[in-house]
């Protein structure tokens, strides 16, 4: 890891992950990101040390098949640059799929602390024919009556299990094999809306099974910081 | 996409199948003349590295009546997707079947591709012969494999010997003419085309031992069929809205071809034969596209692609203006291989600004008389001047590249290995550079190819190498700043097979796809039991094959010219004997190779 050099002005843009962009992991959207910041010659920081790389920082990032509305990335820039501007040089640099929405200038020389993020918005969508929207209700409201979720997780090879419960601020079925919930980012360890789905008794996918769609809607406001 | 998102998370890299990226061309096959189906015989991230896919893509792309589309080799996760869903294979740009594609046109780099080009050709729903095929696409075939095309003729209609862009659209505008007309006529017609090989047209004998050759040509087809070449680089179409992969591939960077073509004459080096005369690109023209496609890609890295780049005449000047160009917005500049002299490694330090990793260099043989025989005119002195050259100039590690089993060979050539990997390591001490691994060495068996001075050598069986092999890595074991890496002698034996057989190999091939072989390039799938089965059912002996071949005998790819004349290659065979070397021609001197470059008139 380089050492991180502060920004002289910064620039958030929110942009839509959806169409072939949702196969992409987080390292290739940061990579397309890092090429379209270089093809518009914007004036990027760059990080210190062996292996320098611009300085672009994301929010709570989604991985392979995950797709975004209002996805947040913060480019650390070295001189001014007006948000429209960034915007517009950057706009027909980027790949299909990777839409950018809009850009606003952020207060400050540091990107903003993006894991006090409190919540995400999610809508899964489950392979056709999973459940009827009313089945789904069912199981909706006996998950969120329990006192305790308990999901297993894989980490460092040991299967351990965390309590999700705390996490499902909302859950609720929205139509056939539909699924909206809003997650809690800032207690404990984050759920993911695939781990909601596997609490449900649904079927999470397997290289044998179709697996259910994950797209966040929005990312809660940070908090104001004194 | 032909699956839906659901159903394609179920497989790795999904992004490898969706199409869509930056660069891709997407065209409504209504108004159209010509589909053409770019296929690439390995999976995503290789395809998207090759030049030549990237290339054929643009010119094919830049007629507004040709829709050109990728096709690559799946993974066998999403081979059996396809399969599950009743799914033929289909193209990245819009998912229409590859059956439904006018032309199918394969790639052919290495030969372990040919049992990949078999499963694509299943996993579309086409028959695997050529004669079993009455309808569908006309199924080509291009790339450095073409020189010896005859173990793959039973199954492709049409191959194109020498640079594809220089032929593609004059075979196009042909099928485009002969819209309507029965395949078997139209895939004949194509003969007509300088640099096109239809195997339908020649007949074939069968001789002792179970080899096959071509004994003539029908119907006025050419005899030799020989191979097209772009003569001017600068006139030559180059990609500069290249496709920008939607993940890592495995050269993810911006390639600038810096010329094609080598004349340093290494007897064993395919590529330096069938790519004759040298062409290079001007310094103009390579600064304006490496611009252009910079500002479009947005890589962070430029590299210089030619078989040797430190030979282009103007390669110092074309380095500092490219450094000074881009270097500033942290593009950092790459030169694939270097020359071995401390020269080529001063201009290795001059481009790399912004990383130095390490440096590659290839002594190729241990001695100065292995390095005679193949004509690699380097000398110890050379090698040592150019790793402390490299040492002085901050690179820390140096690769080196050797081949093993070369014709003339003997144990002493193998210890002569180890000698200079602890030269350099010794002088990486002395140099203060106290930790770490400073060498690493790769061991490659020589494999004889058609079209070179070594194409009649026989290639040292499995024990030998294994020997030679064991006498670099017992001496080094305990040398802990050199790495030693080797090919697997048996891959070797099965490349030289393929690359020297002729069509009797086809049923062999097909019994190895019948078995299950496919992706014979990856090691999680390459099984060599299973080719010697294969071989074995088809009646090819395997060690029979791999010996000498008789310099006054038919070979399988007689009737190919690949650039260079029969007689100039068994004089360099007859030099190789006598140690003799055949220094760089330059484009002054003129050695009767037959490229037909302007000096030899």
């Amino acid at each position: 890891m380089g050492a991180e050099p502060d920004a002289r002005w910064l620039v958030e843009i929110v942009y839509r992950k959806h169409g072939p962009a949702m196969f992409l992991g987080h390292l290739d959207v940061m990579r397309a990101f890092e090429r379209g910041v270089r093809r518009a010659g914007l004036p990027i920081v760059h990080t210190e040390g062996f292996n320098p790389r611009p300085r672009i920082v994301f929010a709570s990032p989604i991985g392979v098949g995950a797709s975004g509305d209002a996805e947040l990335v913060c480019l650390c820039l070295d001189r001014f640059a007006a948000p429209v501007d960034v915007l517009r040089s950057l706009l027909p640099r980027m790949q299909p799929g990777i839409d950018l929405c809009e850009a606003h200038a952020l207060e400050g020389r540091k990107p903003p602390p993006y894991h006090l993020i409190p919540w995400t918005d999610w809508e899964v969508s489950l392979p056709p024919g999973t459940a009827s929207r009313s089945e789904l209700t069912e199981r909706c409201v006996t998950l969120l009556a329990q006192p305790e979720v308990l999901v297993e997780r894989e980490r460092k090879g040991k299967q351990r299990q965390l309590d999700a419960r705390p996490s499902i601020l909302t859950l609720e079925a929205t139509g056939d094999d539909a699924l909206a919930m809003r997650l809690d980012m800032g207690a404990g360890p984050s759920v993911k809306p695939v781990e909601v789905v596997g609490a449900l008794g649904l079927p999470t996918g397997s290289p044998t099974q179709p697996y259910p769609l994950s797209h966040r809607l929005r990312l809660g406001p940070l908090p104001e910081l004194v | 996409m032909a699956l839906s998102p659901h159903e394609l998370l179920r497989v790795l890299k999904p992004a490898r199948y969706v199409g869509g990226e930056l660069g891709s061309v997407k065209k409504d096959h209504r108004e159209v003349s010509l589909t053409f189906a770019l296929a690439f015989p390995d999976v995503y991230e290789i395809a998207m590295s090759h030049l030549g896919c990237q290339i054929l893509y643009a010119v094919l792309n830049s007629r507004d009546d040709i829709a050109c589309e990728r096709v690559h080799a799946p993974w066998p996760d999403y081979a059996a997707l396809l399969e599950e869903k009743g799914l033929p294979l289909h193209s990245l740009e819009s998912g229409t079947p590859v059956g439904d594609f006018d032309v199918l046109g394969f790639s052919l780099q290495v030969e372990a591709s040919y049992t990949t080009v078999l499963w694509m050709l299943r996993l579309a729903g086409l028959p695997l012969r050529s004669s079993e095929r009455v309808s569908g696409p006309i199924v080509i075939a291009g790339g450095p494999c073409c020189v010896n095309p005859e173990p793959m003729a039973p199954f492709i209609d049409a191959f194109v010997i020498g640079d594809g862009e220089e032929v593609v659209l004059e075979l196009a505008d042909r099928l485009i003419a002969s819209r309507g007309e029965a395949s078997c006529d139209r895939i004949r017609s194509l003969a007509a085309i300088q640099g096109v090989y239809v195997p339908a047209l020649y007949d074939v004998a069968a001789a002792p031992g179970g080899w096959s050759y071509v004994t003539g040509a029908r119907e006025a087809a050419p005899w030799p069929v020989r191979r097209r070449l772009v003569r001017d680089l600068d006139a030559a179409p180059y990609p500069l809205e290249p496709i920008v992969p939607h993940i890592e591939a495995i050269h993810d960077r911006a390639t600038l071809e810096i010329a094609r073509g080598c004349t340093r004459g290494c007897r064993f080096c395919q590529a330096g034969m069938i790519d004759r005369p040298v062409r290079n690109r001007s310094v103009g023209a390579l600064q304006g596209q490496a611009s252009a496609i910079l500002s479009f890609t947005g890589h962070e890295e430029l590299g210089l692609l030619s078989l040797s780049a430190a030979d282009h005449p103007e390669i110092g000047p074309l380095c500092d203006l490219l450094v000074e160009a881009h270097a500033a917005r942290g593009i950092d500049l790459s030169l694939p291989s270097t020359r071995v002299d401390s020269l080529s490694v001063g201009l290795a330090d001059r481009v790399a600004q912004v990383r130095k990793s390490g440096i590659t260099l290839a002594p190729e043989a241990g001695t100065q008389r292995l390095r005679d025989v193949i004509n690699k005119q380097v000398t110890d002195e050379d090698i040592m001047a150019a790793a402390s050259a490299a040492f002085d100039a901050g690179f820390s590690l140096i690769k080196l590249y050797f081949m093993i089993g070369l014709p003339s060979e003997t144990d002493e050539d193998a210890e002569g290995i180890v000698r200079i990997i602890r030269r350099i390591v010794g002088l990486a001490t002395s140099r203060g550079i106290k930790r770490g691994t400073v060498v690493t060495a790769s061991l490659a068996a020589f494999i004889p190819k058609p079209h070179t001075p070594f194409q009649w050598s026989a290639q040292a069986d499995e024990e030998t190498l294994e020997r030679r092999r064991r006498i670099v890595t017992d001496a080094l074991r305990k040398e802990r700043r050199a790495d030693v890496s080797w090919s697997d002698p048996a891959t070797a034996q099965l490349e030289c097979l393929l690359a020297r057989g002729g069509r009797e190999l086809a049923p062999a091939i097909e019994a190895a796809f019948r078995a299950g072989a496919k992706l014979d390039g990856w090691d999680e799938f390459a099984d060599t039991d299973r080719w010697i089965h294969a071989l074995a059912s088809a009646g090819v002996p395997p060690v029979e094959r791999t010996g000498g071949l008789p310099e006054d005998g038919p070979l399988p790819w007689d009737h190919i010219h690949a650039g260079v004349d029969r007689a100039f290659l068994l004089r360099e065979a007859e030099r190789a004997r006598s140690g003799e070397l055949t220094p760089d021609c330059g484009g002054v001197r003129c050695y009767g190779c037959g490229a037909g470059c302007q000096v030899a008139g």
